[in-house]
């Protein structure tokens, strides 16, 4: 069982805060076009691994935009949830990316990608079981004390059930905030997928999470694979933000407050302006949430 | 009494590699989905974002033999080719000895050495930076002192010989919009590979100037280097380290 830590609250980095405004995901191939017209957007977020290089092309434009803007480093490669020990060499070359950029927010995901040798390169369904909690709240704990600050952990998409679950995700996910103080980074289009998946309620998922555990939303766009015995929704983060995760969103964020929101976009990615378009649809919802808010006096937790 | 989490990950890491039906306590109720789609999401995301990975690493070899034979191979060199590191930055090693021992491949020996050269490029981009030493240092000293320099590599400096014209084959297949014959028999490439500022660049050199920076990059000082150079030359060395030093072979050069 991991200690209570104090990671949760003000947050050393404070100095780079990512803002509860819209961002984007940097893709290469925007660089340029961001260092030139500097769009009026509140942070990006980079996945980790792809800046673990020691330098060239992708570190130059990443502290150019760096200079210009919040920064989020989102993990893919740290596998939390794996049975065997945390790898300890990835949290290090974390560790020296988190000490170059000093981002605002620094977040991995309740998954697996390694087994033994093996990095599978995707997120891996992790049980909901006390013994995985246990596993997963040590990896964190681990995580947190090497990095000398709080992560935040998101929910995959999971597209099985796993026999034997003792607890819902949302139990699970709050938990784990509450025993070792990370954050959490709510992925509304993944809550989305899961539920449909899996036969389950979103709009009951979203409410199982706490406020005050919300550090970040991501949004994003999924694929319907259209079956015989029903359909399968697969993130493949390859097109535009459905309706319907945007009205869950919607939702969850007057309940939670204004949270910095991530439009995501890996696959299909189309010009940098139709990024910016719909992290603007986000910005709409989190300004309308605000003023609601000013209007009608603090929001409680 | 739920699976414990070890027997859990090995069974499902199990049946990602090997092809074989989804663990057992993967489940799905009635009337959706068979078990078998859902976890076919888990086994295509595995491999497809790998072999999308070994795609972008290897975009000359992928046009030399074509996308639908690349990802099939690529596929193939998953079973004994899976990455180690939590970052792809560096994954595909193993891939050109795989394609020099792929028996499909036979009649194309040189596709090995290209995939080296991909990597090399790959290496060069990542590596970190320097600012290249500046030429004008060399002009400024006589023979005699520049002998026992020891210079400092720029990080990003790959040395690379092959028995195949291979920066033309690479060169024609990552740039041209057509592809362009290639002399086969006009001999093979010594060349390097470096990144002094944004841009990958490569440059075929005589062999002998490729074993001279080899023996420095081994720890010798010029003078003891140049012994590689053929006798006649070595009274150039200063304009040869001033032309090394202008494409940005050199970091820096001490005196030790």
């Amino acid at each position: 069982m991991t200690q209570i830590r104090s990671y949760s609250g003000a947050s050393p980095h404070a100095l780079n805060p990512v803002p509860a405004d819209a961002g984007i995901g940097l893709k290469p191939q925007h660089y340029l076009e961001i260092i030139a017209t500097k769009p009026k957007l509140g942070w990006f977020e980079v996945h980790a691994e792809n800046y673990m290089g020691a330098g060239g092309p992708p570190h130059r434009y990443l502290s150019a935009i760096r200079d210009l803007y919040p920064l989020s480093l989102h993990g893919v490669g740290l596998s939390l949830g794996s049975a065997g020990p945390l790898d300890r060499a990835h949290v290090l070359r974390l560790k020296d990316l988190i000490a170059r950029y000093e981002p605002g927010l620094v977040s991995e995901h309740l998954a697996w990608t390694r087994h033994g040798a093996t990095h599978f390169n995707d997120l891996l369904p992790v049980p909901l079981t006390h013994e995985a909690l246990d596993i997963m709240a040590a990896h964190v704990g681990e995580t947190q004390d090497l990095l000398g600050r709080q992560i935040l952990i998101e929910n995959p998409s999971v597209y099985a059930d796993i026999a034997g679950a003792e607890m819902s995700e949302p139990e699970f996910l709050v938990t784990l905030a509450r025993r070792t103080g990370c954050g959490l980074l709510v992925d509304v289009n993944n809550v989305h997928v899961s539920c449909s998946n899996l036969g389950k309620s979103a709009t009951d998922w979203l409410e199982g999470i706490p406020a005050d555990l919300v550090h970040e939303v991501h949004l994003a766009g999924h694929a319907v694979e259209e079956l015989e015995s029903g359909k399968l929704l697969i993130d493949d983060h390859g097109s535009a933000v459905r309706d319907e995760v945007f009205g869950l969103y919607r939702d969850f964020i007057e309940r939670v407050g204004p949270r910095p929101t991530l439009i995501e976009r890996d696959k299909n990615v189309p010009e940098l302006g139709e990024l910016i378009a719909e992290a603007m649809r986000a910005q709409r919802c989190l300004d309308c949430v605000r003023n609601f808010d000013m209007v009608l006096g603090q929001r409680h937790g | 009494m739920a699976e414990r989490l070890s027997d859990f990950q090995a069974a499902f890491a199990e049946a990602i590699s090997t092809g074989g039906a989804a663990p057992g306590c993967i489940a799905a109720l009635p009337g959706t989905p068979p078990v078998a789609k859902r976890f076919d999401v888990y086994r295509n995301n595995v491999h497809a974002s790998l072999i999308d990975a070994l795609e972008a690493a290897f975009p000359a070899v992928e046009r030399l033999v074509g996308r639908d034979f690349f990802r099939a191979a690529a596929r193939l060199h998953l079973e004994s080719g899976m990455p180690e590191r939590g970052t792809l930055i560096g994954f595909g090693s193993g891939f050109p000895h795989f394609l020099d021992s792929f028996p499909p491949l036979r009649s194309f020996p040189y596709l090995g050495d290209v995939a080296r050269l991909e990597l090399l490029w790959l290496q060069a981009y990542h590596a970190a930076d320097a600012a290249p030493l500046d030429p004008a240092v060399f002009a400024r000293m006589g023979r005699d002192e520049i002998a026992v320099l020891r210079p400092v590599l720029h990080p990003s400096l790959r040395l690379f010989s092959s028995r195949y014209p291979v920066a033309e084959i690479w060169r024609t297949n990552r740039e041209d919009d057509e592809v362009k014959p290639v002399d086969m028999h006009g001999g093979g490439d010594a060349l390097i590979i470096l990144r002094p500022e944004t841009h990958v660049l490569i440059y075929k050199l005589p062999p002998q100037q490729i074993a001279f920076l080899r023996a420095l990059r081994e720890g010798a000082n010029f003078g003891e280097a140049a012994l590689a150079l053929p006798p006649a030359s070595i009274a150039g060395l200063p304009a040869l380290l001033q032309e090394l030093a202008r494409k940005g072979v050199f970091a820096a050069a001490a005196s030790q």
